[in-house]
């Protein structure tokens, strides 16, 4: 402490394990809170192709198309520990094939800030709904579940889903658009 | 004759005056005179001596108030308040800055809460201001050890001056 370099050490150091102790709390007081709301989903459209499936072996498969609306209320998921919210819309089935499938059809960021009242209408899948085989066609049960990522400003990353759900029915012949 | 034995005197015992009773008398009250003288004559023996003792036995001394004439000196019980007062201010500021990031949902205030008081610190306690120069070390005075040494060495020439 007697030059004013070691002084200037000691003080920068004292700051930065301060500053890690004031995150660490940070990471408390949000670590165990629920981070789930309730979720709107509806599925307005809905049109079933085969086509040769270029993102694997070239064999035809069914590819879906979608338009839906959404309406989230995802004001308390953010508080003072959360950057951003990764949403994602998925759409889980079975088919003879395999009994599980997951495609992820749609995603959004939305960063602290923005409306996080959600209420998007009309929007169309952003990533190509191909199946893995023809199990699309005719399928009774298609889900949609819309979850979301919660990235922090310091802690862990929650994988949260949200309460509403839709099973919607694909049409049982190709290129026929099926409204609801 | 008491005067000239107390001038040619450095110490009583030693002296080789004349007859009998009334050299002690007179020894008795030149001794008292010729400590006197003595004490003077070692005053005045030093005082010439001292400057070359300075030049010699100061090299030590003279480095350490160089080094303390360096700006960032501050003394013991300086670093002791300036640490206490760093480390209050920047706990300060983090109380300060968790409170109001909590209250006001942004994590981004606490940072700059926090770094606020870092600065500020910085400037009260990276500077050696007076207030950290207030206890000063009490250095022992040069003189002191150059007295200790040059007495017996003062004493051996005076007796080879009065031997001779």
């Amino acid at each position: 402490m007697s030059t004013l370099l070691s002084r200037a050490n000691s003080l920068f150091a004292f700051s930065l394990s301060v500053m890690a102790a004031l995150t660490l709390g940070c990471i408390f007081t949000t670590a165990f809170k629920d981070r789930s709301a309730p979720v709107r989903l509806q599925v307005s459209r809905i049109l079933l192709k085969n086509v040769e499936d270029f993102t694997g072996p070239r064999k035809r498969s069914d590819l879906g198309f979608l338009t839906f609306h959404i309406s989230a209320d995802l004001e308390k998921t953010f508080d003072w520990n959360v950057k951003q919210l990764f949403l994602y819309l998925s759409a889980e089935y079975s088919t003879k094939n395999n009994a599980v499938n997951q495609v992820v059809l749609w995603d959004k960021i939305l960063l602290r800030g923005d409306n996080p009242k959600l209420l998007l209408k009309d929007l169309k899948t952003k990533y190509f709904f191909f199946d893995d085989g023809n199990g699309l066609r005719g399928n009774r049960n298609v889900t949609l579940t819309l979850s979301w990522n919660v990235i922090p400003n310091a802690g862990i990353l929650p994988l949260v889903t949200g309460s509403g759900r839709v099973s919607v029915p694909f049409p049982d012949a190709y290129e026929i658009t099926k409204s609801f | 004759m008491a005067r000239d034995g107390g001038a040619a005197a450095c110490s009583g015992p030693s002296r080789t005056s004349a007859s009998g009773a009334a050299a002690v008398a007179l020894r008795g009250s030149a001794d008292r005179l010729g400590d006197a003288r003595y004490r003077a004559s070692t005053t005045t023996v030093l005082k010439y001596r001292l400057p070359s003792l300075r030049c010699a036995a100061c090299s030590p001394p003279t480095m350490l108030e160089h080094l303390s004439s360096l700006p960032t000196q501050m003394d013991y019980k300086g670093q002791k308040l300036a640490e206490q007062m760093f480390q209050g201010i920047i706990l300060c500021s983090a109380v300060v800055g968790f409170i109001y990031g909590y209250v006001a949902e942004q994590f981004g205030w606490t940072v700059y809460i926090v770094m606020a008081g870092f600065a500020f610190s910085c400037l009260l306690t990276l500077p050696p201001w007076p207030i950290y120069r207030r206890h000063p070390l009490k250095w022992l005075p040069v003189q002191d050890s150059a007295i200790e040494d040059k007495k017996p060495g003062d004493r051996k020439v005076k007796r080879h001056a009065k031997n001779n």
